[in-house]
């Protein structure tokens, strides 16, 4: 994925898209989700408490 | 840098777009983290609320320069597990430096058993491993969890909060027999 | 755009004011991180506290030295001093009240003075949170108090000197970095509140004798009304790095101005009233009122993800002004080889596991897994050992040379410094983090505990080595500074150190004016604290117990 072609002096700020900050903003959620979902299925796995 | 440029001098009314003010992007962000956040607390609301993963709460005060003394704890040691329906147990709990009272704790598997923990000088931990039990102790304070122990085996219940300098020694076991259920 | 202003030259007695922050601030975290490697070696059995024992008594008496001086000394005293300079450099002008600020500043080395001397004597060894009814020497609280009002009067001085910019620039929009300055030391004031009351109510008359007893939830409930926001107090100035001076240091513009503000004022509005999720197994509080805390401690990781978002859109943008190309190109199109910058890029990408650890935590029920266990250590250094403490590293490498007129001393061993801390940290912070899921214990020399299991072995000598790596890192820290503040290698002329502030990409008065208005948020601020603390403050006052003597 190459959509930002360019020189670092023709760089054109107005026009930037932060794809690469979703990409990483997206690869965040999914290691979020799986180390948080491991520790509450520990949770589960040690059974009830009231 | 941008075209827009406004002097120092004069700043001008601020333009409150309200489109202009968040990235499109990120306003896509925005809303998914609130999403997010909230799939989150409805999990361990549910998990707490509905399915019985619950916390400690509020239970009772003591006084904890005479509660050793008083009933139910004053029996701890000669009575250390009490069968208070079939297959239920309680046991009452005093957490002093730098050991536990009772020490052991024996029952079947399959008990549903119940901790009323307190102190009777500083603060204290109760974490049983591979449970979750995990209680703060706090003098003047009850501190109360229900757990049913499926598995048999052995297991160490340990200080997790600093005691004093004999804190690291301060541990006692909780046997589940297999069997009987 | 504000920029174009001529900016002010900040003074050589204001620069000498903000270095003798730093001087205490390095000076606390080269003692204080002495004890740490100490701790690590314990655990897989290496005890030198044996050979050490003519001066320092206890495990405990050092990890109390540990934790108050790095984690209450070296931050405080670095972000007051930071802060200073953030406030007249982004307003361009000095501080109204300059004696004010010294007045503080001095009434906090004096508080760190009383507070030391009984650390030192093993008189105070009650861990940085002195959870009564251990009780330190009635030195201990008094030299707390100190620090913290000397922060408050340094406070005021920021305040006093925003309204007078404020009059000299009706309508314009604070610079950010003075911004965000504000709302730290704002957030500071109320936060310190907790902990006001609770040394002045009860800790402090209790350990002079004229209390006989302490109420030991109450005293902890009025410490984490403080211990949360205090974690905020640590972060928020390298949040203000990282959004206001980090995107210049790389070449790039602030993103979103206004969402960086939204996100300071969601941190001030949401980071006191959560305090009760560092009490879910604590017994007296009831379960609502914890859920309602671990709620609002979502909301409190909101503009934490907010930030995340904005912070790397600048790093992409500087990344890609600077050539690099496709979807990740831009990482390392970054200036690596500037010490500062990598050092806190370095501390943002630990800072992204420290913050799933941080909604781990305070995920209600989950906490029952791992409260009190290794785990909470491991997620603290990711925090505020990393993230706060590995990006005031990569501050110091401009701030020394700027403050000094002095040349950095050996920049690639400074870039080399950051990597070692990286390394070290993932190294512990990871082997923590599985010990406690194992059950481990925070507090404990595990070393010599009778019940740790052989199994935990391998991740007991991680922790050692992890922190021996960490030892080296902070030797090489303090190397650098010390070498750079006395050395005679003086910049030239046209090659002196500027404060890097970060232009935003679209003009600051572009952003919301309801983002720069104190009123407010202040009042919302006041009435989710009431709302959230309120109600159960109210009930554990009207049934106080003081009755926990003194141990």
């Amino acid at each position: 994925m190459a959509d930002n072609a360019g020189s670092p002096v023709e760089f054109d700020e107005s026009t930037f898209k932060p794809t690469g900050t979703v990409a990483v903003v997206a690869l965040f959620v999914v290691v979020l989700a799986l180390l948080w979902l491991s520790i509450y299925l520990i949770l589960i796995a040690r059974g009830v408490t009231t | 840098m941008t075209d827009e440029t406004s002097s120092a001098g004069s700043p001008g009314p601020a333009e409150t777009h309200e489109e202009g003010w968040i990235d499109p992007t990120e306003r896509n962000w925005f809303r998914f983290s609130i999403v997010l956040l909230v799939a989150f607390a409805v999990a361990v609301g549910v998990a707490g609320f509905a399915l019985g993963f619950q916390v400690p709460g509020d239970e009772a005060r003591v006084d904890p320069r005479t509660v050793a003394d008083e009933a139910p704890w004053s029996d701890r040691i000669d009575n250390p597990v009490r069968e208070v329906a079939p297959g239920e147990y309680v046991v009452y709990m005093i957490a002093r430096q730098f050991r536990y009272e009772p020490n052991t704790i024996t029952v079947p598997e399959g008990s549903t058993i119940t901790f009323y923990v307190t102190s009777i000088d500083v603060q204290h931990g109760l974490k049983i491993q591979d449970t979750n039990i995990n209680l703060q102790i706090v003098p003047g304070q009850v501190s109360k969890l229900t757990t049913t122990l499926d598995k048999a085996g052995t297991y160490p219940f340990i200080c997790h909060e600093f005691c004093g300098l004999g804190h690291a020694g301060m541990f006692g076991t909780l046997t589940v027999e297999a069997g009987e259920g | 755009m504000l920029i174009t202003e001529p900016t002010y030259q900040v003074t050589k007695e204001e620069k000498r004011f903000i270095g003798l922050h730093l001087f205490f601030a390095i000076l606390a975290l080269s003692i204080g991180s002495l004890f740490g490697p100490l701790q690590a070696f314990q655990y897989s059995g290496l005890d030198l506290y044996p050979y050490i024992e003519p001066i320092f008594k206890s495990y405990y008496q050092g990890l109390t030295l540990h934790g108050v001086l790095n984690a209450l000394v070296w931050t405080t005293f670095f972000i007051t001093g930071f802060l200073t300079l953030t406030i007249i450099k982004g307003l361009k002008r000095p501080l109204v009240y300059p004696t004010l600020n010294k007045v503080g500043f001095w009434t906090m080395v004096v508080g760190l003075v009383t507070t030391a001397i009984p650390l030192l004597l093993d008189e105070a060894t009650v861990l940085y949170t002195f959870y009564p009814p251990l009780q330190a020497s009635s030195l201990f609280y008094v030299g707390l108090t100190l620090v913290v009002v000397g922060s408050w009067i340094e406070g005021y001085g920021f305040f006093f000197t925003y309204r007078a910019w404020r009059k000299e620039n009706p309508g314009v929009r604070t610079p950010f970095v003075s911004f965000a300055a504000l709302i730290t030391m704002a957030l500071w004031q109320g936060a310190t509140l907790g902990v006001a009351v609770e040394i002045l109510t009860m800790l402090l008359p209790w350990s002079l004798g004229w209390i006989d007893g302490v109420d030991p939830e109450l005293a902890r409930t009025y410490f984490w009304f403080t211990g949360h926001p205090l974690v905020y107090f640590w972060l928020l100035p390298a949040y203000l790095s990282w959004y206001g001076m980090l995107p210049k240091q790389a070449g790039g513009k602030l993103f979103s101005d206004s969402l960086a503000r939204l996100a300071f004022w969601l941190f001030l509005l949401l980071s006191i009233p959560v305090g009760f999720h560092h009490q879910f197994t604590d017994p007296g509080i009831p379960q609502g009122w914890k859920y309602i805390h671990a709620a609002l401690t979502y909301g409190v990781a909101f503009p934490s993800l907010l930030t995340l978002f904005t912070v790397v859109a600048s790093l992409e943008l500087a990344g890609r002004k600077r050539g690099g190309k496709g979807l990740f190109g831009w990482v390392r199109a970054l200036p690596w080889g500037d010490p500062s910058v990598s050092a806190q890029l370095l501390a943002g990408i630990l800072f992204i596991f420290g913050g799933i650890g941080g909604i781990t935590n305070a995920s209600y029920n989950v906490n029952l897994v791992v409260h009190n266990t290794a785990w909470i250590v491991g997620h603290f250094h990711l925090t505020v050992a990393t993230a706060v403490t590995l990006s005031f590293m990569g501050i110091s490498y401009w701030l020394v040379p700027y403050l000094t007129g002095n040349r950095l001393w050996k920049p690639k061993w400074a870039v080399a410094q950051g990597w070692i801390w990286f390394v070290g940290m993932i190294i512990f912070s990871n082997a923590m983090h599985v010990l406690g899921l194992l059950g481990a214990p925070r507090r404990t020399p595990l070393g010599s505990a009778p019940y740790v299991p052989e199994e935990w072995s391998g991740h007991l000598f991680r922790v050692s080595f992890g922190g021996a790596i960490l030892l080296v890192g902070v030797i090489l820290y303090v190397v650098i500074m010390v070498r750079t503040a006395w050395s005679k290698d003086k910049l030239g002329p046209d090659e002196q150190v500027e404060v890097p502030i970060a232009e935003a990409l679209h003009d600051p008065q572009r952003t919301p004016a309801f983002l720069d208005r104190w009123r407010p948020w202040l009042i919302a601020t006041v009435a989710l604290i009431l709302i959230g603390y309120g109600p159960q403050l109210l009930d554990m006052l009207l049934n106080i117990q003081l009755t926990s003597p003194g141990f």
